[in-house]
């Protein structure tokens, strides 16, 4: 080959190619070190967002998503009850107090069941206008008949909400509904402004991507699927809630090893991230605080009691507990990165939310590895080790599918280390794992799974008929709608299902409670493992105040944004 | 010509509908919409009652029919989370997408080629050795790798080494920093210029090897071996002829790759929270949104044939143009 | 059939097969390359050898689970957040992702070649419904395609059968098997619609042999050069997207079977306090991809006569 010299239209060619490239990087790299604009105040914080909602209605579809609510209703959206840091229901500040049966706010039983409300008369909307009953009767009504509600349980059991005058609500429900709180307030409920909804609007269709008014500390300025905007409510009356910031920024930090960097780079101010093993030896940085919290998250194994499966069999779901080291399972997978977690000893219920679970000696505290009782609950129902050692009845080996959500690095380990230490114990356990999207849309309600492992909810409200209800089966009853994917149906659970649900005395229902909870300890129906810990992070040179004064409160942290300040 | 390209856009329906057929499928098979989060105040009837209101309980073929035809009239639908109308959404991911896509296909189109033609030209010297070999790594790494140690690189090891507050190049907040308020062009870019950058480095090695492997074919082909007997000078002989004839199957290959950008880079947009078609799928995906996806897989797929029949238009037009002077 | 031996300057008789390894030998980077493969290969293959722990095993040291163990004696590459040795993971995992390249790689080329020749050599309408199907699958997104293959068998029996469990092996070389024939489609049919008009094809034609014997004994032959390259470079393009795969979720299950895609995936995490664990599967990635691109780089210039500047 010859060596050719290069032609001059090719040099110019490359020239040319090089030159474009250096002007993109020159007017990308320009000012990068002035991130603070003009039109910046500095009185400003931003802050990841794990999760980002499509939109912002707090009545349809989106409202599902937590952090909906962590980024506006809670901030903007006025509420009639609200939590506080003791996941208490208190009177928020457009009360001018809690309803209770002394002061006659909670009144009557069954069909004349009354909640009466009285609105603090300085209570106004960011225009000026009072808040009033009018709103409250607005808001009942939204939630009941606007389309693609997320959920109507309570307000349907509301024949009226009456409102003789403009500061006092009288709501009467057709029987007696002990999580009244929850209705119009609590976590999720919200007060909207009448005026601003023209008679025939359709709620479904507002709310896309701003709300155009207040009643909280904050407004909120503008919402995309970049950013989330929250300014000052100028005229809120409250003056203990005032904010401090003059601006607010919400971005969404979807990837977790992202928003780690994003916190550590200074682009983001605090987080609020799912914990996870990965976490924690990354946030160990100078600079950078972190609080955990215990919410009112918890995981379990749960399993599948529908007829045909192995855990239909009341044995082996005894045998399981029994063979399953939870302490174990607590020092190997969840101590590593939140040390200061308990076990869960309760089905349902969380100690700290409510006083429904103990904080020692719940029904699950005797549950202990026991091999004596594995084998005896095993040989119950006829089962006898073959010859590989594994768990057999009629010459058929009894085979277990365990799904966790793919990708969950947490509970892929936990399948890692227990699948051969339950093999020890006889059973044979195959992984199943699918897309966490498969699996709770159509795996979990299909009943398609043995044992799996996941993060339900618990609420200070401890109804749960929804979750074991017999009628809440999957079914064509409830045209598969239905939450109670354990299959699990017990006629004695469902009649104290329905004390707690009907029953406002805090005493009483405690005690069906308990019973309930140790009827389902008695079937072994779950097998709890631990109420599942939220995680605060902030650098502390940006972000001063009680940052993690909510942290145990499934508000989030964020509940007190007003009370933050920048650094 | 005009015929040609008639008959190709009409085997392009077909595709369409077979496209977008097998995804509704593939959606229902794996995603069922409208599940509630999981919480204890879920109310079954309101969920079921929601679910028929939205149609999801008539035949399979009849909403997919009833999908097809809306979007044929112009008619994008409403999103099930959302209720509110599908277009302007999917319209800003495929323009988000599309910047993406130009921007980065004139950087790595450039130095690609620019590089292609200098590795033939000197082939098998140090600089081709070095520009095969650096271009391979390009090509190496799996982007989500690359993408995440380009963020420590420019993040916190550029912090820790220069002391600066802020990082080198943003990534976080998609397409704009969070304290932008509407539209700011040099924010854009630097938010463009890591997944910018992501895309590149995969890309040059792809379009420098084609270049170089033209370049070859043509430069040792016989009407160049006549030209240059013919006494040509050396430098006519590789621009005016190489060049160009080797330009001829990387041109028509970009116009296939481009094509392909519309379905949006999942796993670069993921990264840095780029608000591009690929992460308008995946969204979208987790919701089991089908009236926000079906649109998305219509558009993806005429983005492809469309530039399908680009890239057999450019070949036969670039061709016998050439063959002839 | 020989050619001209231009190298050496006589006119000596060369076989195509010996001029195409002088042409390869001049790739220094590709035979490097061979040989770097043969041992990355060998260390996979003799992993039970080399290691001295499994690839799941937790390793217990005084009781407690030795996790996230900076590289040392005892473990090469450190351990990682399960207390596995990174080490043995590596090249446990190495087995799986070397195997899923090659069979996708194969099972692709096979694919591709069969529509390829066929719709090369029968044209007309069998042609274009091919070519139609090939641009279907070529139109539909890739993530598309990943999440339908690989989540379809967790619900629907019938996908089980055929493409096997989800999130395992043999389900993630039907997916990147399945998106990977059409470009090999494209470039045989390519050579066979060229390959067709020639005078041989013609004279066997006249001879009365079958157009299977034609394609058998002539086409397939001649277009072995493209074959093997293609496939060579689907290998590293299989490797790449099992590990994209893995990073969406869809890879091969990471609680069972470590392969170099899903160690990559959990080790983002760890990037900056342990970036051993990045490191191992990552080079061992980079390198295996690198040299087959060389490799596959090489035969090209090799295979192909046309490639060589005078």
């Amino acid at each position: 080959m010859r060596r050719t010299p290069m032609p001059s239209p090719v040099r110019s060619f490359v020239a040319f190619a090089l030159a474009l490239v250096m002007t993109v990087a020159v007017a990308a790299c320009g000012g990068s070190d002035t991130s603070a604009d003009d039109n910046t105040p500095v009185n400003t914080l931003v802050i990841g967002a794990e999760q980002w909602p499509e939109c912002i209605n707090p009545i349809t579809q989106c409202s599902g998503a937590s952090w909906l609510q962590w980024l506006v209703p809670i901030h903007v959206l006025p509420r009639l009850t609200e939590l506080n840091e003791a996941n208490e229901f208190v009177a928020s500040p457009l009360l001018t107090e809690m309803p209770t049966e002394a002061n006659g706010g909670v009144s009557g039983e069954g069909k004349s069941f009354t909640i009466t409300y009285r609105l603090d008369p300085k209570a106004v909307w960011d225009d000026g206008t009072p808040i009033t009953s009018e709103d409250v009767r607005f808001s009942w009504r939204a939630v009941l008949d606007t389309k693609g509600t997320l959920s109507t349980a309570g307000y349907d059991k509301i024949r009226d909400v009456e409102t003789p005058d403009p500061h006092t609500a009288v709501v009467r429900f057709t029987e007696t509904y002990p999580d009244w709180p929850d209705v119009l307030g609590g976590y999720a409920g919200i007060i909207l402004q009448k005026s601003k909804f023209p008679a025939g609007t359709d709620v479904s269709k507002t709310m896309q991507t701003s709300i155009g008014f207040s009643g909280g500390p904050w407004k909120l300025a503008s919402f995309s699927a970049d950013k989330s905007v929250l300014v000052p409510n100028k005229r809120y009356w409250d003056p203990a809630r005032r904010p401090k910031l003059d601006r607010v920024t919400f971005v969404p930090t979807t990837e977790s090893a992202t928003e780690v960097q994003a916190l550590k780079t200074g682009q983001v101010s605090a987080i609020y991230p799912q914990p996870a093993p990965d976490l924690t030896p990354q946030l160990e940085t100078s600079g950078i605080e972190t609080a955990f919290g215990v919410t009112t998250q918890y995981e379990a194994l749960f399993m599948n009691l529908k007829e045909g499966r192995p855990f239909a069999d009341p044995n082996v779901r005894e045998a399981f507990s029994y063979a399953f080291d939870r302490n174990l399972f607590l020092e190997d997978i969840v101590k590593p990165f939140a040390p200061e977690t308990k076990l869960l000893e309760c089905a349902a219920w969380v100690p700290g939310i409510g006083p429904w679970c103990p904080e020692e000696g719940g029904p699950w505290a005797d549950v202990e590895p026991d091999p004596a009782k594995v084998e005896a609950a095993m040989a119950r129902s006829g089962y006898a080790k073959d010859s590989a050692g594994f768990w057999a009845k009629n010459g058929k080996r009894l085979v277990i599918g365990w799904s966790v959500t793919s990708g969950n690095a947490r509970r892929e380990a936990t399948q890692a280390e227990f699948i051969p230490l339950l093999a020890k114990q006889g059973f044979e356990i195959r992984t199943d794992n699918a897309d966490a999207d498969t699996f709770f849309q159509k795996r979990l309600p299909a009943g398609e799974y043995d044992l799996s492992m996941y993060i339900n909810v618990a609420s200070p409200d401890p109804a749960v008929s929804g979750l074991y209800g017999c009628d809440q089966i999957p079914g064509p009853a409830n045209e598969g709608a239905g939450q109670n994917v354990s299959w699990f149906c017990d006629p004695e659970a469902d009649r104290l299902m329905e004390v707690i649900d009907t029953t406002v005395d805090e005493g009483d229902r405690s005690t069906a409670v308990r019973q309930l909870d140790e009827l389902l300890r008695k079937q072994f129906v779950l097998l709890p493992l631990n109420p599942f810990p939220a995680l605060a992070a902030w650098r502390t040179d940006d972000v001063k105040g009680p940052v993690d004064r909510f942290i145990n409160s499934p508000e989030s942290v964020f509940w007190n944004l007003w009370e933050w300040e920048r650094a | 010509m005009l015929r040609f390209v008639a008959r190709r856009l009409a085997w392009g329906i077909p595709v369409l509908l077979a496209g977008s057929l097998l995804t509704f499928v593939a959606l229902r098979m794996t995603t069922q919409p409208v599940t509630a989060a999981r919480r204890l105040r879920i109310d079954p009837a309101a969920i079921a009652r929601y679910r028929r209101e939205l149609g999801l309980d008539r035949p399979l073929l009849e909403q997919y029919a009833g999908y097809v035809a809306r979007f044929f009239r112009g008619d994008l639908g409403t999103s099930f989370t959302t209720q509110g109308p599908v277009w302007p959404e999917l319209r800003t991911a495929l323009v988000n997408s599309i910047v993406l896509a130009l921007v980065a296909a004139v950087v790595y189109m450039a130095i690609g080629i620019a590089l292609g033609v200098v590795s033939a030209v000197r082939q098998y010297s140090w600089f081709d050795h070095a520009t095969t070999g650096l271009s391979f790594v390009g090509l190496s790494l799996p982007p989500f790798v690359f993408g995440l140690l380009c963020i420590v690189a420019v993040g916190t090891w550029y912090q820790n080494l220069t002391g600066a507050s802020q990082p080198l190049l943003p990534f976080v907040g998609g397409v704009y920093s969070p304290q932008t308020q509407g539209f700011d062009l040099a924010d854009r870019a630097r938010h463009l210029a890591l997944p910018v950058i992501v895309l590149s480095v995969q890309q040059i090695a792809v379009y420098s090897r084609y270049m170089r492997t033209g370049m070859l074919e043509t430069l040792g082909s016989d009407y160049l071996r006549t030209a240059r007997a013919k006494g040509l000078p050396e430098r006519r002989v590789i621009f005016r002829h190489a060049f160009r004839n080797a330009l001829i199957p990387v041109v028509t290959f970009a116009a296939i790759d481009i094509g392909a950008l519309a379905g949006g880079l999942v796993v670069t947009e993921q990264i840095f929270g780029y608000q591009g078609m690929g992460k308008y799928f995946v969204d979208n995906y987790h919701n089991a949104d089908y009236p926000a996806l079906l649109p998305w897989v219509m558009i993806v797929i005429l983005f492809v044939v469309a530039f399908n029949i680009l890239a057999d238009i450019a070949y036969a037009w670039l061709d016998p143009r050439i063959r002839v002077g | 059939m020989t050619i001209e031996g231009e190298v050496s300057g006589s006119t000596e008789a060369i076989s195509p097969g010996r001029l195409a390894w002088r042409r390869f030998r001049r790739h220094r980077l590709a035979v490097v390359g061979v040989v770097v493969l043969a041992l990355i290969t060998a260390a996979c293959v003799l992993a039970p050898f080399l290691t001295r722990y499994g690839p799941n095993e937790l390793i217990r040291i005084d009781g407690a689970k030795a996790t996230l163990r900076s590289p040392g004696a005892r473990f090469w590459l450190g351990t990682n957040e399960r207390a596995n040795d990174v080490w043995a993971t590596v090249l446990y995992g190495g087995r799986i992702s070397l195997a899923v390249g090659v069979v996708t790689a194969l099972v692709s080329s096979l694919i591709g070649t069969v529509i390829g020749v066929i719709a090369g050599w029968f044209g007309g309408w069998i042609d274009g419904v091919l070519m139609r199907i090939t641009d279907l699958f070529l139109a539909v997104p890739f993530l598309v395609a990943a999440i339908i293959l690989s989540q379809a068998p967790a619900t629907q029996s019938w996908a089980r059968v055929v493409f096997g469990p989800p999130n395992s092996s043999r389900s993630v070389v039907a997916v990147i098997a399945l998106v990977f024939w059409m470009p090999v489609a494209r470039v045989i049919r390519g050579v066979v619609l060229s390959l067709k008009e020639k005078e041989f094809v013609e004279a066997a034609r006249a001879a009365g042999a079958s157009d299977t014997r034609i394609i058998v004994r002539h086409l397939i032959p001649n277009c072995s050069g493209q074959i093997v390259i293609n496939t060579t470079l689907s290998v590293s393009a299989a490797i790449l997207t099992e590990s994209a795969l893995s990073y969406l979720g869809y890879g091969v299950n990471g609680v069972t079977t470590p392969t170099w895609g899903n160690l990559l995936n959990r080790a983002q995490g760890y990037i900056e306090p342990h970036p051993n664990l990045l490191l191992g599967p990552g080079l061992a990635v980079i390198v295996t991809v690198l040299c087959i691109n060389f490799v596959g780089d090489a035969l090209r210039d090799a295979l192909d006569p046309a490639q060589v500047a005078s």
